[in-house]
């Protein structure tokens, strides 16, 4: 791997990936406080990240300083026209990335300190719109453009987010592709979906075994996901169907059903146990994860069609399942079996008493103010609230 | 460079037994399904507690209430009958369970037990009777069983309750959304509950009674409180004092949460303070000469200025 491709110093980020194992080992207990003492000076980079709620800060102030000092400039200049507006933008948002690069990262050594997100967000939505301006283009540019930037940022500067939005912007490319030359090409696109992510994960996976920079796990890990809960999405019937109709104008009736329909049911069920006998088969955290959130969208997907008309019932009766079967789990992993163990063996970075508090209070109830109804005041709170859904605490 | 558990071996940093132990967890040997699991108890709960509510308040007027009723009353007594065998008594401090899904017990208990409380009320009629006091004793029993058997989601649901009942919202969504103003007049309950709340979590802290509940109360309070400040800056006829009151009390705390290095905090005072600055500037401009201009160059100004300052003191909040 050319190590050049990224701006910062690898070195120090392999130190400081060390480190941060490190402190979660010895947070999680399995390293006693003279070996991480002794870690901390073997290790000590020079890399300079703040804190979590630190970074916010800095990164909201730096973003609104950011974003908004092309007004200054530009009512200095005075009336310069629509191509002079977008020349400027180009300049700033060039000399935004330079100023990220060589003064922050290069000299300051800033890693992911709020700062540098900023700057290089507010840097390339001013190329951006250097570019795009804001006449319309052909809808095949702004995927070209927004996903070469974003694997820019998501490459170069080891951005999450930026990956992310690559992913967002390569599956649009694709659609968009797909539906331009329609007819065959757009009638298999679930597949040539299920295909292309399908290869994506298989491949991440390929080059991760390969790869030693364990200082790119996130990356890895987000990739794999965001690929996997894609492919089956492609094949989830819900999706294809509101998707044909909705982007692609297929009309259907009431009761009608999409052409092959039967496969797409046949994907919604099946794409989620297959990914748990993977997953349960070769100890996979993240297949299982994966699955656990896809047999919950199946069952959504099927409730939606194929309804009894009681939805409080099924959704007690849901949570009453959810119930037995984590207490059967946690009693027959009492003892360790076949690898698996109920037991916490690493703290997880994101799970902490008080942040479970907050959780709890915004979806379990209590949380509805007493102006409307007061008798379902208990129960109001969040029957269908997700935001547990999405972490472990 | 190796991987992690490697390198540290190598180095003599870690003994035999944390490299066995740390490289089965990297290749996946041995797995650990806590959170799952976890994560699926409490999904299990919020679906069950909900829809047993629910299911309860639909079926107002048809046969079977008191098989219902028993039913969840049966569920309680199961389920207390659990929480006594585990619990260990009271202390001040924080109280460690053995029994893994004891919390989860906990919070499905206290939410059957509302749930309950919510039926009979339906059921008995006396609804507009307890109109007024349904969400404080709801509040009341989750801040029972929150101190009693030391939890903090049962806390913070006991203070999200509490303040339903005196008709107010605290979500730190909205305010992350930019959903400052309070929707209707309560600025002043919500100022006062708001203090009162972070100064019970100083208490709590300097009694030495649940310390660790201080977070809980502080963050609900200051989110209350200064939502409460800049509603009333907003919207009531004394705008300029409670500019004044936000952007004083912001500083106090920016100043206070710097030396004691809790950012969260630091952070919601010095939004706070930021916008009620920002009115004040903007009252000011509009007084003088109503030259709006000012404002191109007021944010990047402010903010950049900001930056540098904190920059100064880079260290202080370097590293977790």
């Amino acid at each position: 791997m050319n190590k050049s491709i990224i701006a910062y110093n690898v070195p120090e980020l392999e130190k400081r990936n060390v480190l941060s194992e490190a402190s979660n080992l010895f947070k999680s207990n399995v390293l006693n406080e003279e070996q991480w003492g002794k870690i901390q000076v073997e290790f000590e980079t020079k890399l300079y990240t703040p804190t979590v709620t630190m970074r916010v800060l800095l990164f909201i102030v730096s973003l609104i300083g950011m974003s908004t000092i092309m007004g200054p400039i530009a009512l200095i200049l005075g009336d310069i026209g629509e191509t002079g507006h977008q020349l400027l933008s180009f300049l700033l948002g060039i000399s935004l990335l330079l100023f990220t690069e060589i003064k922050l990262i290069k000299k300051e050594s800033h890693y992911k300190s709020g700062v540098t997100e900023a700057g290089i967000y507010a840097g390339l939505s001013f190329i951006a719109f250097a570019l795009l301006g804001s006449k319309s283009h052909s809808l095949l540019v702004y995927p070209i453009v927004g996903f070469l930037l974003a694997a820019f940022a998501a490459i170069r500067y080891l951005n999450l987010t930026a990956l992310v939005i690559t992913i967002g912007f390569f599956g649009w490319l694709l659609f968009q592709v797909l539906s331009d030359i329609g007819g065959v090409a757009q009638a298999l696109m679930p597949f040539i979906f299920i295909i292309a992510f399908g290869l994506i994960y298989w491949g991440s996976n390929k080059v991760r075994a390969k790869l030693t920079a364990e200082f790119l796990n996130d990356q890895f890990i987000i990739l794999q996901t965001i690929s996997l809960v894609l492919v089956y999405l492609a094949g989830n019937y819900f999706v294809v169907r509101e998707l044909s109709i909705k982007m692609l104008g297929l009309t259907l009736s009431e009761h009608e059903d999409i052409p092959f329909a039967f496969v797409f049911y046949g994907l919604t069920a099946l794409v989620p146990i297959a990914i748990i006998y993977w997953g349960i088969k070769h100890r996979s955290v993240l297949l299982i994860r994966v699955a656990l959130v896809t047999i919950a969208l199946s069952v959504i997907t099927f409730k939606y069609y194929f309804s009894l008309g009681m939805p409080v019932l099924t959704i007690t009766i849901s949570g009453a399942i959810l119930i037995i079967v984590a207490l059967l789990l946690l009693n027959y992993l009492k003892q360790p079996r076949k690898g698996y163990t109920r037991e916490k063996l690493l703290n997880n970075k994101w799970s902490s008493p008080d942040i479970m508090a907050v959780v709890a209070s915004q979806t379990l109830g209590g949380n509805q103010s007493s102006g409307s109804v007061s008798e379902d005041i208990n129960f109001g709170g969040g029957k269908f609230g997700g935001a547990g859904a999405g972490g472990n605490w | 460079m190796n991987n992690t558990n490697k390198e540290l071996y190598q180095r003599n940093l870690i003994n035999d037994e944390q490299f066995q132990l740390l490289e089965a967890i990297r290749t996946e040997k041995v797995v650990s399904v806590y959170y799952e699991l976890r994560l699926m108890l409490y999904l299990g709960i919020m679906l069950f507690a909900g829809g047993v509510g629910y299911f309860a308040y639909q079926n107002i007027g048809y046969m079977g209430h008191l098989m219902a009723m028993t039913g969840i009353g049966v569920a309680i007594i199961v389920g207390f009958y659990f929480i006594r065998k585990f619990a260990k008594s009271y202390s001040n401090g924080e109280v460690t369970v053995t029994l893994v899904y004891f919390d989860y017990i906990l919070i499905l208990v206290s939410l059957l037990i509302i749930a309950l409380f919510a039926y009979v009320q339906v059921y008995f009629d006396l609804v507009e009777l307890l109109l007024n006091w349904t969400s404080f004793i709801s509040a009341a029993i989750f801040l029972f069983m929150a101190y009693r058997y030391d939890n903090r989601a049962l806390l913070a649901m006991a203070i999200t309750a509490f303040t339903a009942a005196v008709g107010l919202s605290i979500s730190p969504v909205n305010w992350a959304k930019g959903a400052w103003q309070l929707s209707s007049n309560l600025y002043t309950t919500s100022i006062v509950l708001g203090a009162a709340l972070a100064i019970i979590g100083q208490v709590s802290q300097y009694k030495n009674v649940k310390k660790h509940f201080r977070f809980t109360y502080q963050n609900f309070g200051l989110l209350l409180y200064f939502i409460g400040c800049l509603s009333a800056m907003f919207k009531s006829n004394y705008e300029l004092p409670y500019a004044f009151l936000t952007l004083v009390s912001a500083g106090i705390l920016t100043w206070y949460t710097w030396m004691k290095k809790e950012f969260l905090f630091f952070i919601y005072a010095n939004i706070a303070g930021y916008i009620a600055f920002t009115y004040l500037v903007f009252k000011a401009v509009d007084h003088m000469s109503g030259d709006y201009f000012v404002f191109v160059y007021y944010f990047p100004v402010t903010c950049i200025t900001y930056l540098l300052l904190l920059f100064k003191k880079k260290s202080h909040f370097a590293h977790e």
